[in-house]
């Protein structure tokens, strides 16, 4: 192979142009941007075009609390050694894992044997569906429905924050499925003694230092977040001997 | 010329990691512990669209996160260009997914998770450095 050389004294022939090679940056950059889209298409067709889901049939819950130990918005006896207040917001989705995971695992070990009184708190910050729901809650238990039962259809039946899944007319739908009448319930919400209510409760949490649900106080030492049961129950077996080995009188501090 | 754009990538893309590394722990540990007055995370988190196929997006985005680092160490420490074609090539995959999640929480979730946002801002950032820096390559 040598290289031809070209006569001295000839014209230059014009160099044809040689064939176009793409930079790696612009073949990079075309591949890249539409794996970006078809990534993006698989991800609105595999998890579903936004919009369809918006709120229908009620859901059922998944766990139900037993009405027997039902005292208002309490569960449990009275006169249990240990109190323990849940604050929650009926938006929050992690009260929603809270009352599916371990509310029941509480109620079964400590609020049935008599040794722990479990008491709804409302602590409502998401938004106007957060007071909505809590409003409702309330006028459920005020005519005489199962507060747990309207409380466990809440929390089943959460969607996108402020978004309709607490409209009037799901809470009425859950009012009706607790077997209470839908026109009634629906002229109780707006009660302003109701609200006022959820705003007073909330404001006594903050007092307390609630600043996040769920928040349980247990004999008034906070514990915020969702817990690890392990952790929790130990807590709580060493609460329990410490009142029941300890005589009638002022109350044990936490360990 | 991969030594100040070589070291921003990669700090950038070290952040994307950690900011991956901590929402993937979360998820996998069944989610966030609380809802917080300035959060929008555990909605978000606990939403349909935290999975794809089964697989934690968070998991996803720390893979992402995980071989942008690895392009740009290998273009920072051994100016191998094939490791800042990498890192640009995964951030510019990552832009319209990143926006597909933006809008899936501003205008479906309705809830904002700060951490997913400033991931979000560092993978365009990591990439923007990216681009920048191919221009002195080519």
């Amino acid at each position: 192979m040598t290289r031809s050389s070209r006569p001295s004294g000839t014209t230059k022939r014009p160099v044809a142009p040689e064939p176009s090679r793409r930079s790696p940056m612009v073949i990079i950059t075309v591949a890249a941007a539409a794996l970006g889209l078809l990534a993006v298409a698989v991800l609105a067709i595999a998890g579903g075009l936004p919009g369809g889901s918006s709120p229908s049939a009620l859901a059922t819950p998944v766990v139900q609390t037993p009405t027997s130990l039902e005292d208002g918005r309490s569960l449990g006896a009275a006169d249990s050694p240990i109190t323990i207040d849940v604050w929650a917001d009926f938006q929050c989705p992690v009260c929603a894992r809270f009352t599916r995971d371990l509310e029941p695992a509480i109620v079964s070990r400590y609020v049935e044997p008599g040794l722990v009184r479990l008491t709804y708190r409302d602590f409502s910050f998401i938004g106007p569906e957060s007071f909505d729901a809590a409003v409702a809650a309330r006028v459920a238990e005020a005519q005489g429905a199962s507060f747990w039962a309207y409380h466990d259809l809440l929390f089943a039946n959460q969607g996108a924050e402020n978004q309709g899944a607490f409209s009037r007319d799901r809470l009425g739908d859950m009012a009706v499925a607790v077997g209470l009448d839908r026109q009634p319930f629906l002229a109780a919400l707006d009660d302003p003694a109701m609200l006022a209510a959820v705003h007073e409760e909330t404001a006594v949490g903050q007092s307390l230092g609630v600043d996040s649900t769920p928040t349980m106080s247990i004999d008034g030492q906070l514990a915020a977040g969702l817990p690890d049961w392990t952790r929790l129950s130990a807590y709580l077996d060493g609460l329990v001997a410490v009142a029941s080995s300890a005589p009638t009188g002022p109350g044990t501090s936490a360990p | 010329m991969t030594g100040r754009l070589g070291g921003i990538l990669t700090v950038l893309a070290l952040v994307a990691v950690a900011i991956a590394l901590y929402l993937s722990a979360v998820k996998l540990s069944g989610g966030a512990p609380a809802c917080a007055v300035i959060s929008g995370c555990e909605t978000v988190n606990s939403s349909e669209y935290s999975t794809f196929l089964g697989i934690p997006v968070a998991i996803l985005g720390l893979g992402a996160a995980a071989t942008i680092l690895a392009g740009a160490v290998l273009w920072w420490r051994r100016a191998d260009t094939r490791g800042l074609y990498l890192a640009y090539a995964i951030g510019l995959v990552s832009l319209p997914v990143l926006a597909w999640f933006t809008y899936l929480e501003v205008a479906v979730i309705h809830a904002i998770c700060l951490w997913c946002v400033a991931y979000a801002l560092v993978i365009v950032s990591g990439w923007a450095a990216a681009a920048v820096a191919l221009r002195g390559v080519r």
